[in-house]
């Protein structure tokens, strides 16, 4: 049974998958849901942050919701991830970013946090900016690797990827070629070094841990220059799929009289990037917001993709094919879906 | 205070402050965005609403639409603006920012823009009351 985790502007659904329908079970209601994080190896652990409204976690992977995140001193939360290496029993370290770009780290399952202050000596620093509201800057996205506790992966928009190697003590700043706008980094159990960027005007790959990378869209149209989210199969780290547009302007229609147009394309270990479109299930290009692409790490050859209003998609053959999961809406949520978490549980 | 001779209304400096931080706005981005920017002709636009609006702060503050101390703020973006202009103009009209290339270009990295940059964050910051300008996710 899978159960999906559904940030919307005021609330975190529970929706509980069975077949193609999908039940709502839970909810939080809390505004501003910005981020969700499963535990890659418990998934009845989860993870909600928000913009001004603090950190929640659930052990019943969101039946029900309690208040974490004591020792976070900075109100916009805007990213929150699970360490599958940094272990406590049962719990993985749990990393909180926000806007003004710090990192807190979890050892208790998400009850109190410290915060990694190195990051704020990383030379960079003060060129980070993002562009909506460049006298602000935040972190976006966040990993961590899959077999040393003391390496996480942390995109700062725009900054780049920051890391450290050595559990938080220092930061190593942003490499050149890297896109230094770092909507989505992933790691893979199968695929150790190995560190995937999907970004503002390019998709990247580091083979060494993040220390170099390489730029790879030659196969993409040259239209096709700005990336959101990106999903790994978990069972194959040489299958992803990642969502695409021409600008952020259309990908997001986040400007006044813009039309949305996105698209998803799939890169396997044969076959180099190609396009997803209607035949393979998905929504028609025009009129679609850019996806949230996302996966449970118990569930091999399994991708989810969520766009508004409210609507989401299911590939179990790696993304060769998709169905649209039949949602029972919660009444009084507004059908927009802000971020996305999944658990095989 | 009057522009041209014709008195400015609080309504109206109150937009015309609103013109100019809209137009700062690009002005202090990161270079990467900066470059996506001039390709939708955002980075030309503002600067063609710069020149219009820059002469009319200090009517716009007289009528109460902006304090002194952001009025100030601003000069010293159209100051660092001008700076800009005289260096290296070509950013603001050159056709041949359309490919695509061009995102990955080190345009926006000299030392004047990184000026302007810091004046126009310091000042939208100011300006912007935490509003932001283009997306909100």
């Amino acid at each position: 049974m899978t159960t999906l985790l559904l940030g919307t502007p005021d609330a975190v659904v529970r929706m509980q998958i069975d077949g193609d329908a999908g039940r709502p079970d839970g909810l939080l209601e809390v505004p501003g849901v910005t981020s969700l994080a499963v535990d890659p190896h418990n998934g009845e652990l989860a993870y909600a942050a928000t913009n001004g409204n603090g950190l929640h976690r659930t052990t019943d992977c969101g039946r029900t919701w309690s208040r974490g995140g004591e020792g976070i001193d900075r109100p916009i939360q805007s990213c929150v991830a699970v360490s599958r290496s940094h272990r406590n029993g049962d719990t993985g370290a749990v990393f909180v970013g926000t806007e003004m770009a710090a990192l807190y780290r979890s050892e208790d399952g998400g009850a109190t946090f410290t915060e990694l202050s190195a990051l704020q000596d990383v030379p960079s620093k003060p060129t980070w900016s993002f562009p909506p509201k460049p006298n602000t800057n935040h972190i976006v996205s966040l990993d961590t690797d899959p077999e040393d506790p003391e390496r996480v992966y942390v995109g700062v928009e725009l900054g780049g990827i920051i890391r450290t190697e050595d559990g938080g003590e220092t930061f190593l700043d942003a490499t050149a070629i890297q896109d230094l706008d770092p909507h989505q980094i992933r790691t893979h159990p199968k695929a150790p070094g190995r560190v995937y960027e999907g970004g503002g005007s390019s998709y990247c790959e580091s083979r060494d841990h993040g220390s170099s990378w390489t730029r790879d869209i030659e196969a993409m149209p040259d239209e096709i220059r700005y990336f959101f989210t990106l999903a790994l199969d978990p069972g194959d780290p040489e299958t992803m799929v990642i969502s695409s547009a021409r600008d952020p302007f259309t990908g997001h229609k986040a400007v006044p009289g813009a039309v949305a147009w996105s698209t998803v394309y799939r890169r396997t270990a044969d076959r180099d990037w190609h396009e997803l479109t209607s035949a393979n299930g998905l929504p028609q290009q025009e009129e679609t917001l850019m996806a949230i692409l996302d996966t449970d790490e118990r569930t091999p050859g399994e991708f989810w993709y969520a766009t508004d209003p409210a609507v989401v998609y299911r590939s179990s053959n790696s993304g060769e094919s998709w169905e649209q999961i039949r949602l029972e809406w919660p009444d009084g949520v507004e059908e927009k879906i802000t971020c996305m978490a999944i658990s095989a549980v | 205070m009057t522009i041209d001779g014709e008195a400015v209304s609080s309504e109206e400096a109150t937009a015309g402050i609103g013109r100019l931080r809209q137009a700062i706005h690009p002005f202090a981005g990161h270079p990467m965005a900066q470059r996506r920017w001039a390709q939708m002709s955002y980075i030309q636009r503002s600067a063609e609403m710069l020149e219009a609006e820059g002469g009319q702060v200090d009517a716009y503050v007289a009528a109460g639409a902006a304090t002194e101390e952001e009025g100030q703020l601003i000069k010293e973006v159209l100051e660092a603006f001008e700076a800009v202009k005289a260096s290296r103009d070509d950013l603001f009209y050159e056709e041949v920012l359309a490919p695509r290339e061009f995102l990955w270009t080190n345009a926006f990295g000299e030392d004047e823009w990184v000026d302007l940059r810091a004046k126009a964050r310091q000042t939208f910051g100011v300006l912007s009351n935490e509003k932001g300008a283009l997306i909100e996710r």
